[in-house]
């Protein structure tokens, strides 16, 4: 074997040698993000189904108020009455105290006498405070009917807390009363959320009605701009 | 210069991880806010806005420890990239539409009054964040990671 042969097998070998090297190494790290790959699918899989058991909204609730719309409204005033006004509120909702104090003693006078068929739909996303006014107020409607609802819906917005824990569920029951429902008939179901899987899917509606805030006025089936419109077209409507 | 690039990677990683995870976190209390975050942008079908509402929130959450920790720091900068792409995309069109919606990116979502005022800043922000993303997708390589631990360079031939 001449030299120059033998230095090009010796090479032939080395190279060999490094490329059998980089075929493990290659090998071993596919392993490795294979192995990554496979740890990081069972986690994104466990918690997307934590968080999904998580959201109930759309579970059946074993709890309905009476009295209230199949699009989880409550109605005031004549099914026919000329003018149809829909709200769509939270109870701790600024705006939405806003809304009320310009509009609502006019909306109560149309509902009243036969102007206006006016629909709340209570929703709740804000805080803690929302889901429990929207309950509360749905055990009365519940238990004492709507003119009690509507008293105890107008003094919740009229007595708005300051975001925090919102009012306790001793005051709620207080206002229940003072709007006329029996302490006895309301107290557990305010307490004990009863209606609470309701109010889940009720905001969940909001939202599939492409309804992404509060307040939200439709007029006539339309939805207004914004709620200063809102006042301004209900104001051209009621002839004030 | 290759080491300038993989300290820049580091910090790269640090900053859009950190946000990633900060705003998946965020949405992990209230699932079906995330949901109606979604929904509020009005773009997807129906059927796959509950999914999307809860699939995100986790994707941002994992991106952004991979990101962090660098493990598999090139697959997850792309992944990192295409949200920013689909945030983008969201936010524009929100904005072009006429929404005034809070984009939920942290939490949140949904209608909020002068919302329109804040989209050029978001999505100069999400544009920003692209950018790093797709930084680390082309070098690949940073300090600092668990990549380094996991991967060593393959030897060069002769």
């Amino acid at each position: 074997m001449s030299k120059k042969t033998e230095r090009d097998s010796r090479s032939q070998r080395a190279a060999a040698a490094i490329a059998e090297q980089q075929r493990k190494e290659r090998q071993r790290q596919s392993i490795i993000v294979g192995a990554i790959v496979a740890v990081l699918l069972v986690i994104v899989v466990g918690m997307f189904m934590v968080l999904s058991g998580q959201d109930t909204s759309g579970d059946e609730a074993d709890s309905v108020p009476a009295g209230v719309t199949d699009d989880y409204g409550v109605v005031i005033g004549e099914e026919d009455a000329p003018l149809e006004v829909v709200i769509y509120e939270d109870f701790q909702c600024g705006v939405c105290a806003q809304f009320h104090a310009a509009m609502g003693d006019q909306l109560n006078a149309a509902a009243e006498d036969g102007r206006a068929r006016v629909e709340f739909r209570v929703v709740s996303f804000l805080n803690d405070y929302s889901d429990r006014a929207h309950n509360a107020a749905m055990v009365v409607l519940d238990t004492a009917g709507e003119e009690a609802f509507l008293e105890f819906h107008d003094v919740l917005l009229e007595n708005q807390p300051q975001g925090g824990d919102g009012l306790s569920d001793d005051q709620l029951v207080d206002y229940a009363v003072e709007a006329g429902a029996d302490e006895d008939a309301v107290r557990s179901g305010i307490e004990d959320m009863t209606f609470e899987q309701w109010t889940v899917n009720a905001t969940d509606e909001m939202s599939k009605n492409d309804v992404s805030g509060t307040p939200t006025v439709f007029i006539d089936g339309e939805v207004t701009e914004n709620p200063a419109d809102a006042v301004a077209q209900l104001q051209e409507a009621l002839g004030e | 210069m290759d080491s300038v690039k993989e300290w820049l990677g580091l910090l790269a990683r640090l900053v859009v991880g950190g946000v990633w995870i900060v705003a998946g976190a965020l949405k992990f209390p209230d699932p079906a806010a995330s949901v109606r975050a979604v929904r509020a942008y009005d773009l997807l079908p129906p059927s796959i806005e509950p999914t999307v509402g809860h699939l995100l929130p986790v994707l941002e959450v994992v991106v952004g420890a991979m990101l962090v920790f660098g493990l598999l720091t090139r697959t997850a900068g792309a992944v990192s990239a295409l949200l920013c792409v689909a945030f983008i995309i969201g936010i524009s069109s929100a904005w072009a539409r006429g929404l005034e919606i809070d984009c939920g990116c942290f939490g949140g979502g949904g209608l909020e009054e002068g919302a329109s005022s804040k989209y050029p800043w978001e999505i100069a922000r999400d544009v920003a964040l692209l950018a790093a993303s797709l930084f680390l997708v082309w070098v690949g390589r940073t300090r600092i990671a668990v990549d380094n631990l996991l991967f060593r360079p393959v030897p060069e031939g002769p």
